[in-house]
């Protein structure tokens, strides 16, 4: 019960400024933009297969459109999510509340369970304000809700990792531009770790984020992919914990 | 930080950086850039030993210099001077090792401040962290990786030794106990959360939420994975990197999961393996798969798609090969010969590849035996005699299956035959003048390209997903009052074209009322339901012999013989054979032209699937015959919804959460 009034706080916190509601709008604005262009290549790609009688079946709306503009709000997601996860614990480090959080009658597990959640819940907020654009679509085409799930599922397990290890990289600083950058650079660079790896086997195509969204947006949900995903999100909340919990005997 | 000695700090930070370029050397070497690697570690060691030096004349111990570095300085040059690993090795270790250990000795028996040996802790850690990285990109324990992390865990232990009050005061500290229990749990966390990770990826699953199932096999290849009826062993010639393998690994996953009693596969990879590989004819790596099961081989070659894997599956199952009889003698060009362009040698091959063995026939003087599965008359240029066209249709009558591929003003009377099956060949041309239609960067309007859909949905064009490509076309429909069969059209031009009667006339133009004009179909298939209706010419009894008197010896002039009369080509009923039994089932495909199953054009579009197609539901193989591919989604958008759809995503949306902003700063402002 701590947990949810926790992340009802923090999700509360987050929409009682502005800039909670500027975050958001930079995100809608980003997202529309990608998704207009997408929209308008993918009209003309279909224009030229009808006049072309060697197309065939090639042209799909989840490869040809879905898949592009949510794999965009992808890398759009490794800047905001870190933008969210900054001030989670760095603030509190800088406003001295840190002290009294940690002296409350509720548990460390509590604080950090509640705060991931809370972030969660915000990432799910700016997905769900992407849902009108494949409902936009729906006077013209009939988009496969299985791949929409996998697009919507994907992001939601990949803005989790993201959040969770901006939360770690927050609790290790006062300020909240070194916690913004420090995860920013460590989402890039699990981005780009698998571009060179010519084995999709190897180490580093494994670790990579890349690796384990693709076949999500597809529509293809692989117990793997959804295990790295969670994995990946669990060790960073239980670093934080142990993180937090060194605030305590320091 | 007020630094109280600044020399001293920069030659230890000096040893240190030295220490790191070794390292990173190390690293480097472990990733097959030697010729960098060696120069940073030769730099690396040169710094490390000038720190060392400096360092120790600050303080006020020249003879560390001398004892230690000098020595290990010569001593190690004097090893590189020998070009292999070994000595490399043995050198930098003595180098960078020796230098510190006289400096920890120096530091016990100084008793010098607490954190003095810092350098010491910093370097060893530093090559340790580095040697770990080493194993890590090099996947596994490689000379560099033993040496560094050896090194980094021994200089530890000797900064362990050296700073010990600083040490045992820190370990005993309360930080450093709860901290590293932290830490320990966080990496055994790390281990779980990857060991997890590990045992899903080789347990894994696939949930395909896809509409079209498009991660999952089809109905139809589930089925023939799991109706195996002996074991297959797949052998899937893929090197690490082969970006084809994993794609083909998940597909044959899929089929594995249905039947895994039956179908088990090995992943081999012909680089590592090249005696192996030269076995199996496998030269490079380009993805080959071999199939095996009761002594028969299949391979697979080329872009492996599921519908492939599941033919091979059928043919490697499949007892007997199909009989094709092509016909001879109507001036048919020769199946075998294979160097012809326009030739049918690149068809034969293909039908040879899928267990079909093609049998010349001639027919005027064999007739069609009930032994050919199959018949193809493939561009007969002579009309066939009365008696061969009977044989035809009483060879359909009696459950027969015949491929009929007619040029255009070729053998008409023939060609007219096939109206008693329900086929009607026009003496035309198809003639497009579409742009559309017409082949990209060919101006000829009789060559057609054609939708593959543009019929109804059968057999043998389901699977099509390309455009059939046909060189001059002549119209083939069904007669729909045609008795006892059943005719389906399968291929349409496009509706601006028509069937010319007469090509050569310099000004084209439809004739209504003349010709058939707006999707000219140019393929039937046809099933024969009722042989009966058929009405074949009957069969003439065959007279008793006559008994014949004994020869008499006359001698006698010679009495010169007349030659043999020919046979009477007009007898239908010739064509009839003896023990004629009709029964449904027979099925003919007529198309209205012959090159597109020739060497030149039958890799071009989809024609080589037609043909195939055809021969397959003749032959009724359901298995080679395969799924309809998913239909082109395009989106047709006007201008004016594209409009609205940008204003309300850029417009109306991110207005709304901009107006929540304001109220938001209103409401704490003022309220």
């Amino acid at each position: 019960m701590n947990v949810v009034t926790i992340a009802v706080r923090e999700l509360r916190s987050l929409f009682a400024t502005p800039m909670g509601w500027l975050v958001l709008c930079a995100w809608l604005l980003l997202t529309g933009l990608f998704w207009m262009l997408h929209v308008t290549t993918y009209v003309m790609q279909g224009q030229e297969i009808a006049f072309d009688p060697y197309g065939g079946a090639s042209l799909s709306l989840a490869d040809g459109l879905f898949v592009p503009f949510y794999g965009n709000c992808a890398i759009i997601l490794i800047i905001v999510a870190p933008a969210l996860s900054m001030r989670v614990f760095a603030e509190e480090v800088k406003q001295r509340t840190l002290e009294l959080l940690m002296t409350s009658p509720v548990s460390t597990l509590e604080i950090v369970l509640g705060k991931y959640l809370g972030l969660l819940a915000m990432v799910g907020v700016l997905l769900l304000s992407t849902a009108q654009f494949p409902l936009g679509l729906l006077t013209w085409a009939s988009p496969d809700p299985g791949v929409l799930a996998g697009c919507y599922l994907g992001l939601l397990l990949f803005g989790s990792g993201m959040v969770s290890m901006g939360m770690l990289l927050s609790s290790f600083t006062s300020n909240q531009v070194v916690a913004l950058v420090l995860t920013v650079l460590s989402g890039l660079g699990l981005w780009i770790v698998s571009w060179g790896s010519t084995d999709p086997n190897d180490a580093f195509a494994q670790i990579s984020l890349t690796t384990h969204l693709s076949e999500l947006m597809r529509g293809a949900v692989k117990v793997s992919d959804v295990a790295y995903y969670l994995g990946f999100t669990w060790f960073f909340v239980f670093a934080t914990l142990q993180r937090m919990e060194s605030f305590r005997w320091k | 930080m007020e630094v109280k000695d600044p020399f001293a700090l920069a030659a230890r930070v000096a040893v240190v950086l030295g220490v790191g370029l070794v390292g990173a050397g190390g690293l480097l070497a472990s990733i097959d850039l030697g010729e960098v690697a060696d120069s940073l570690r030769d730099t690396g060691a040169v710094v490390a030993l000038l720190g060392f030096c400096a360092e120790a004349v600050r303080a006020r111990t020249p003879w560390l210099v001398l004892a230690s570095a000098l020595p290990a300085a010569l001593v190690a040059v004097w090893l590189r001077a020998d070009d292999s690993e070994t000595n490399r090795h043995a050198g930098l270790v003595i180098v960078l090792g020796v230098p510190f250990l006289a400096v920890a000795a120096r530091q016990v028996a100084s008793a010098p401040s607490p954190g003095a040996s810092w350098f010491v802790g910093a370097s060893g850690g530093l090559l340790a962290l580095l040697g770990l990285l080493s194993a890590g990109f090099a996947q596994g324990s490689t000379p560099e990786a033993v040496w560094m992390l050896g090194l980094g865990g021994a200089l530890l232990v000797v900064y362990a030794v050296a700073d010990r009050q600083l040490v045992a005061s820190v370990a005993s500290s309360r930080s450093f106990v709860y901290g590293s229990g932290a830490w320990v749990l966080v990496a055994l966390m790390g281990g779980l959360c990857v060991g997890g990770y590990a045992l899903a990826r080789r347990n894994d699953r696939t949930f395909d939420l896809t509409e079209r199932q498009s991660f999952s096999l089809s109905e139809q290849s589930r089925q023939i994975a799991a109706g195996l009826a002996e074991p297959v062993q797949v052998t899937a010639w893929f090197g690490a990197t082969n970006p084809a393998r994993p794609a083909f690994q998940e597909l044959i996953r899929r089929f594995v999961e249905v039947n895994p009693g039956k179908l088990s596969v090995e992943f081999a990879d012909p680089l590592t393996e090249p005696l192996r590989a030269k076995q199996d004819l496998v030269s490079g790596d380009h993805g080959t798969v071999i199939l095996r099961a009761g002594g028969k081989t299949r391979r697979l070659e080329g872009e492996i798609a599921e519908e492939k894997v599941a033919r091979e599956l059928v043919l490697l199952q499949s007892q007997g090969e199909h009989v094709v009889c092509w016909s001879q003698g109507h001036g048919e060009p020769d199946p075998d010969d294979e160097a012809d362009p326009a030739g049918f040698g690149g068809a034969r091959s293909e039908l040879e590849s899928l267990n079909y063995k093609v049998r010349p026939l001639p027919v005027a003087r064999e007739g069609i035996p009930p032994t050919c599965e199959l018949l193809v008359v493939a561009r007969p240029t002579e009309e066939w005699f009365p008696y061969e066209r009977e044989a035809l249709i009483a060879f359909l009558a009696e459950g027969g299956r015949a491929l009929l591929l007619l040029d255009a003003m070729e053998a008409s009377e023939t060609a007219a035959e096939l109206e008693r099956v329900g086929v009607r060949v026009g003496s035309d041309v198809v003639i497009d003048l579409d742009l559309k239609s017409q082949l990209l960067g060919v101006d000829d309007p009789s060559l057609l390209v054609l939708d593959p859909r543009s019929g109804a949905e059968h057999p043998v064009t389901r699977s099509l997903g390309g455009a059939v490509i046909l060189p001059v076309a002549r119209s083939v429909r069904a007669v729909r009052e045609a008795q006892g069969v059943r005719a389906t059209e399968l291929l349409f031009s496009g509706p601006e074209a028509w069937g010319e009667t007469d090509p050569t006339q310099p000004d084209l133009q439809p004739d209504p009322g003349l010709e058939v004009i707006g999707r000219v179909p140019v393929a039937v298939a046809v099933e024969v339901e009722d042989p009966g209706a058929l009405e074949l010419a009957a069969r003439a009894p065959t007279p008793a012999p006559e008994a014949e008197a004994p020869p008499v010896s006359v001698p006698g002039p010679e009495i010169p013989t007349a030659a043999p009369r020919p046979p009477d080509t007009s007898d239908r009923s010739r064509g009839v054979r003896e023990g004629f039994a009709p029964q449904p089932g027979g099925k003919l495909v007529v198309v209205g032209d012959t090159d597109f199953a020739t060497s030149q054009y039958l890799g071009l579009g989809n024609n080589r699937d037609l043909f195939l197609n055809a021969l397959a539901w003749l032959a009724e193989e359901e298995a080679q015959l395969g799924e309809r591919p998913p239909s082109s989604e395009t989106l047709e958008i006007s201008l004016a919804g594209e409009y609205v759809l940008c204003l309300v995503s850029l417009g109306v949306v991110p207005g709304i959460a901009v107006f929540m902003a304001i109220g938001t700063l209103v409401r704490r402002r003022y309220l």
